[in-house]
């Protein structure tokens, strides 16, 4: 077939495939997300700190009046296309082109690849495709609003290359392009940096044991990889903790927070309810399509090249992925597994909490394994019966993994009460912290404060990067306007403090306090700032706006100077 | 097995109906799941919802679309403005007609199309409690809804794996081309 109809059909019916998939997105892409739990709001926030006008590796509109470094940031390459279009484009056009296009890339990479380097035959190699860029971590990806690891292509890309690179007859330009792969692979995000690192270690070995490599492909590769390896690294290790700060009931029990991350047997095979209301979607069918297909390759192929390879990346992802312990739902095999090491590092393991997401580079492996072992059916029975398995290619996409029955519909909409606040001046957002077993709600609510941000761009104290529960000055700042009203005691230094911290405006969110703290949040805010500005209840919530009695623009120091009298205040 | 087919066409219905509502009215409902051995006569959720209180008396007579009479469900609903996030308390009323307390926590609600809080009501040592499980109707049958589509993955699988498995057989019966 002409190659450019060939390809034409094929990305059709990736991206007929992927409107399916992220249902009902396409319907309305910049105007509601699909995701089910709540970090695609600050991936929201992030676009636009990164595309603001005073956009620098600090932040100064959130995390007010201390700022918000920005270097451990969750998607290099997101945020850079985001800091160059993002000026021009609405923060949400980001994300719903990443969910409704990543897929189809990645998709077609991962097709493309299973052709050209690994013989499969198009339309067999559709089975690669998506086996691998609608495979149950793409689903978790969706649901959990990481979105950015949904365009993938790098990742098969580099299989690609790195595997013609380190043949003999491995050339200089594709040890280059290896290395761009990996990079780019890293700068999506540090879990798919990781697992292109042991792509590029699993498949290198043969290839170095039996030295059947030339210099070439190596020294290309090293080329275009180690600057971008060692300045992330450096900027991981110069900025922020060495300790990532815990969040969930599993504090002090590294294994058993590395288990909250991982996937586990019944997730493997498919999804239920309460995967996605207590367990974060995290969730990695397997497609059985591929799946059956790969477990057929040691009798059907394993005499062709490269199969045992991807046999270990399969093997070696999936048992990654499972985590320290081997368990069949939640904490009852405990069968310690590879991982199991790790855990045992401790506070070194802290930024490690989802060995789950290392199941891209099994449905990667085992998706070109399943093209191959097709493709070589086909040849020997002819196309009619291998056909029918591209049909349930499409089942195990829709129905397996369960993608458009898990999605949800949720507007993009934001209160307009932000709107009625002092221009220039930053804005508290004051609500309790719900307490450590409803830790995803301090995060959904916080989360939900700093993707406002995006439609009234004032200053907001909330903390936006890294789960943030009981952390940054919104926290501090509540606590202690909580501690003033409930006890009644230093109302007269509420306002004095404000006004130094620079904040033009308090959003009170009065549903989230008890039925008793409710009024006397209230009556304490009117009687140090008057009766509320506005009162609203649209874009979803109930809330009443003070505005800060003369209210001015302050000084750096003026504001390092009151946040460390509440920090007194609080301790 | 009525109870699965049920649920399986439920479910199905459900995930490919839902019709979005943005802008217009937002529909929670409710779902209590009571274990055989509790004794409660009836139960009521307290809603605070975008400022306002409100009490929902939840029914198992029928009387509800999609409610299963006399399954052990209880469903009720609220129509109002769209909220994303609701403060529900849910309360249980013995025989001698003293409420109890049952469950009080702040809830999403922010998908735009419906948004279903379910529970279930146990019953441990005389002492009532409900916590948060994935929606369950029809039937008292939550367990085998919520693992409906993990049950068929599996049949799913197992047949796909045999259709490959023959269709390898059979290759390996006849010489290559």
């Amino acid at each position: 077939m002409n190659p450019v109809r060939r390809n034409s059909i094929t990305v059709g019916l990736f991206l007929l495939l992927s409107c399916a998939f992220s249902w009902p997105l396409i319907l309305a892409p910049f105007s509601q997300h699909v995701s089910q739990q709540w970090d695609m709001y600050t991936l929201v926030w992030l676009m636009q700190a990164v595309s603001a006008e005073d956009a620098a590796w600090v932040f100064n509109g959130s995390a007010w009046p201390l700022g918000e470094p920005l270097y451990r940031m969750d998607s290099f390459l997101m945020a850079s296309v985001a800091a160059l279009m993002g000026r021009a484009l609405d923060p949400w056009v980001f994300p719903a082109l990443w969910v409704l296009l990543g897929p189809v890339l990645s998709a077609w990479a991962a097709e493309r690849v299973a052709a050209r380097v690994f013989e499969a035959r198009w339309p067999w190699s559709l089975i690669a495709g998506g086996c691998f860029g609608f495979c149950g971590m793409a689903v978790t990806s969706l649901l959990e609003g990481h979105v950015y690891a949904l365009l993938n292509p790098w990742l098969p890309l580099l299989l690609g290359s790195w595997t013609l690179a380190l043949k003999e007859d491995g050339t200089l330009r594709q040890g280059l392009f290896a290395g761009i792969c990996w990079s780019l692979c890293l700068l999506t995000s540090a879990y798919t940096g990781m697992v292109a690192t042991l792509l590029v270690l699993v498949v290198a070995c043969p290839a170095l044991i039996h030295r059947k490599t030339t210099w070439h492909g190596l020294a290309g590769a090293a080329l275009t990889s180690l600057p971008v390896g060692l300045l992330y690294i450096r900027m991981f290790v110069a900025h922020g903790e060495s300790v990532r700060t815990p969040t969930t009931a599993t504090v002090g029990d590294p294994l058993r927070v590395l288990d909250a991350g991982s996937i586990h047997l019944d997730t493997l095979a498919g999804w239920n309810g309460a995967v996605d209301m207590v367990k974060h979607s995290v969730s990695g069918p397997l497609g059985y399509t591929a799946l059956s297909l790969a477990l057929f390759a040691p009798i059907v192929i394993l005499h062709r090249k490269h199969v045992k390879t991807l046999m270990c990346l399969a093997l070696l992802g999936l048992v990654l992925a499972l985590g320290p312990q081997l368990q069949l739902h939640d904490d009852d095999l405990n069968i310690p597994l590879l991982m199991y090491g790790i855990g045992v590092l401790g506070d070194a393991a802290s930024f490690f909490h989802f060995p789950s997401r290392l199941l891209w580079l099994c449905t990667l492996a085992m998706g070109v394994l399943g093209a191959v072992v097709a493709t070589q059916v086909a040849e020997r029975r002819g196309g009619k019966w291998v056909a029918p398995l591209l049909v349930f290619m499409v089942v195990d996409v829709l129905c397996v993994t369960g993608a458009p029955f898990r999605t949800r519909q949720v507007s993009t909409v934001v209160p307009t009460i932000y709107e009625e606040a002092p221009d220039g001046l930053a804005v508290l957002d004051l609500f309790p912290e719900f307490g450590t077993f409803n830790a995803d709600m301090s995060l959904y609510v916080n989360n939900l404060t700093c993707s406002y941000q995006v439609e009234h761009r004032r200053p907001i104290a909330s903390q936006c990067l890294g789960t943030t529960v009981g952390r940054g000055p919104r926290v501090l700042m509540s606590k202690w306007l909580a501690g003033v009203f409930l006890s009644n005691q230093g109302l007269a230094e509420v306002v004095p403090l404000m006004q130094s911290l620079g904040f033009g405006a308090v959003v009170l969110h009065p549903d989230f306090y008890s039925h008793t703290d409710r009024p006397l949040m209230v009556q304490g805010l009117t009687e140090v700032m008057g009766p509320p500005t506005a009162v609203r209840k649209d874009g979803g919530e109930h809330l009443m706006l003070f505005t800060v009695p003369d209210a001015h623009a302050s000084t750096p120091e003026a504001r390092l100077a009151g946040y460390t009298a509440i920090e007194a205040r609080v301790q | 097995m009525m109870y699965l087919f049920l649920s399986l066409l439920l479910f199905v219905s459900d995930a490919l109906a839902s019709p979005g509502n943005a802008g217009g009215d937002h529909l929670i409902e409710f779902q209590a799941s009571l274990s055989e051995r509790t004794s409660l006569s009836g139960l009521t959720v307290e809603v605070v919802r975008l400022g306002s209180t409100k009490r929902i008396a939840l029914t198992d007579d029928g009387r509800t679309l999609k409610d299963v009479p006399y399954d052990g469900v209880w469903v009720g609903s609220d129509v109002g403005a769209y909220s994303r996030t609701i403060t529900v308390r849910l309360y249980g009323q013995q025989p001698t007609g003293e409420q109890v307390l049952l469950y009080s926590g702040v809830e999403r609600t922010d998908s735009d199309d419906v948004a279903t809080i379910g529970w279930r009501v146990n019953n441990v040592h005389e002492q009532y409690t409900a916590f948060r499980a994935p929606t369950s109707y029809p039937g008292n049958v939550s367990e085998i809804h919520v693992g409906l589509p993990l049950i068929t993955a599996f049949g799913w699988g197992l047949f796909v794996l045999c259709y490959v498995g023959l269709l390898i057989r059979s290759t390996r019966r006849e010489p290559s081309p």
